[in-house]
């Protein structure tokens, strides 16, 4: 029971394709433990760069950009992944503009989220994954920068350590970035598979 | 997405990008992880106002607050010691809320401050405050200084006004004393690490977790965002001793060179803010000068128990034996010259 657990998670972090004889051959799609991974670092490393450049308007705008670049690049389409950066960058600057005099600047980070997601839509081939992504990107975005926050705050609590707390903010950078990709990467794997093959997973 | 593999895993090309790119990450974790260093507290100078080896502690009545002030300053042998150290001074208020004096420091006080400062010879005199984020707009860090009138009254007075995010990291180091039975380091403002010359100016008030603020608990609002945080969450009611050792801490990370206490009014009963029984008690009329944060809050915790049946001075016993052990002034007032004068 508990093996055939484990192999059920196994398969859905690091899933192979079987083929017609029966042989496993690895998954080439979207490993969902490399896309959480590359989102959680590219996020990590957009929102640290950024802190260099300023406060949060920067931070926010690098760690954003950042994820929608890994999203191009993991997709094997770096000018589209350029493109999406710059968009993100855009687009998440003017919200977090707006939110510093309108509510939270934090409003930047679901907004990115779309973007992210509309641009990301165009590397899936069904209707249904493409919206899917539209729809899940802002959603998801938004649940990992409350539930990165959250880990990081409820960690330095348990720590008690003032510097796992003051980086509170990069943990709600990093929530984002892990699970816009981890949902592009199952949405990839359940939505996106051809008809014809039955899928990759 | 494509599903076919490349026959190779990694060309040139992809090579030095991927070195690039690791090198870039490796610069910036580097750099971002010498902000989480931890540094030892800022080496303050003895404090300058003492007579016959004791700490200086002088207490000024009266009704005209710039000739208490002058006079105050005058008694405690004038403020060349601290010009000696600096032309430029950083002073540090009591904002919590935006209630008026006696819940937080007055901007009329900071004016007399900076105007006795300045005419000691210190040519620029500012206000730092972290009660805010530019996460929100409606806590922007200006926006309580803003609705008490501090910000207007201090930048017209010459005095200005510095703002800061208490969430930004960067904003903050990394201290620690060893003396600490705390292990882990305090996330004070850089401000204030940095500065040559710092100037406290706290209220007196009770508290209703740690039941007096004055000179060492005005310091909860020296640290991090992070750093209070943590403190209230691990210490919800006073009660488990963590917020008395930790104010202790905050204040150790600050060391101010003088204090000044601006008790004409003080808050009794509850505190910090007016809410839960709280009583303005006016006409206390006393402002109180000293290099010594110890004794400050040692003599105004008399103070407030002349004025408040509800406080005791066992109830700050501990936070001034730890203060005192760790050697940030007297508890003992035996030990503290107090000289009291009329303005």
């Amino acid at each position: 029971m508990q093996a055939a657990s484990l192999a059920l998670i196994g398969a859905f972090i690091v899933p192979a394709k079987v083929s017609g004889d029966g042989t496993q051959q690895p998954y080439r799609g979207r490993s969902l433990l490399l896309w959480a991974v590359a989102g959680l670092g590219f996020s990590a490393l957009g929102w640290i760069v950024g802190g260099f450049m300023g406060s949060w308007a920067p931070r926010t705008v690098c760690a954003a950009a950042a994820t929608a670049f890994a999203l191009g690049l993991l997709n094997r389409q770096p000018r589209a992944a350029l493109l999406g950066a710059v968009g993100t960058a855009l687009v998440s600057l003017a919200a977090v503009q707006v939110g510093q005099s309108f509510i939270t600047s934090l409003l930047a980070w679901p907004v990115a989220g779309l973007v992210i997601g509309v641009v990301g839509a165009f590397a899936f081939r069904r209707r249904r994954a493409k919206i899917a992504f539209i729809v899940a990107a802002p959603l998801l975005g938004s649940l990992g920068v409350v539930a990165g926050m959250m880990a990081v705050f409820l960690t330095a609590r348990g720590l008690n350590d003032p510097r796992v707390a003051s980086q509170t903010m990069l943990g709600g950078a990093v929530g984002f970035g892990l699970l816009v990709m981890a949902g592009a990467a199952l949405i990839g794997r359940w939505l996106d598979k051809s008809r014809a093959a039955g899928g990759a997973s | 997405m494509s599903d076919s593999s490349d026959s190779r895993l990694l060309d040139r090309r992809g090579f030095v990008l991927l070195g690039a790119g690791a090198l870039a990450a490796a610069s910036a974790a580097f750099k971002w992880g010498r902000t989480l260093t931890t540094r030892a507290c800022k080496s303050a100078p003895p404090n300058p106002f003492t007579a016959a080896g004791k700490p200086l502690l002088v207490v000024v009545e009266g009704e005209d607050l710039h000739a208490m002030m002058r006079a105050g300053i005058e008694a405690l042998g004038g403020l060349d010691p601290l010009a000696r150290l600096s032309n430029e001074a950083l002073f540090r208020g009591n904002y919590v809320m935006s209630q008026p004096y006696p819940v937080t420091t007055a901007p009329e006080f900071v004016l007399a401050v900076a105007a006795e400062m300045k005419r000691a010879g210190l040519s620029k005199t500012s206000l730092l405050d972290t009660s805010g984020t530019r996460l929100s707009e409606a806590i922007q860090p200006e926006y309580m200084l803003r609705r008490l009138g501090v910000l207007d009254k201090l930048t017209q007075g010459g005095v200005p006004v510095l703002a800061r995010d208490f969430l930004d990291p960067d904003e903050f180091v990394f201290v620690r004393n060893p003396a600490w039975p705390i292990a882990k380091p305090v996330a004070v403002h850089r401000l204030l690490h940095e500065a040559p010359i710092v100037v406290s100016l706290p209220v007196v008030k009770r508290h209703g977790w740690v039941n007096f603020t004055c000179a060492l608990k005005m310091h909860f609002g020296s640290v991090a965002m992070a750093d209070r945080m943590l403190v209230h969450s691990k210490d919800s009611d006073g009660r488990s001793g963590l917020m008395q050792q930790r104010l202790v801490h905050f204040a150790d990370a600050v060391r101010p060179q003088l204090n000044i206490v601006d008790a004409r009014a003080i808050l009794a009963r509850n505190g910090p803010g007016l809410s839960g029984g709280a009583e303005v008690v006016p006409g206390v009329n006393k402002i109180i000068l000293s290099g010594d944060m110890v004794a400050v809050d040692a003599w105004c915790a008399r103070l407030m128990a002349q004025h408040d049946a509800t406080f005791n001075l066992d109830m700050i016993a501990p936070q001034l034996k730890h203060a005192a052990a760790l050697g940030l002034g007297r508890a003992d007032l035996d030990d503290v010259k107090v000289v009291e004068i009329r303005a």
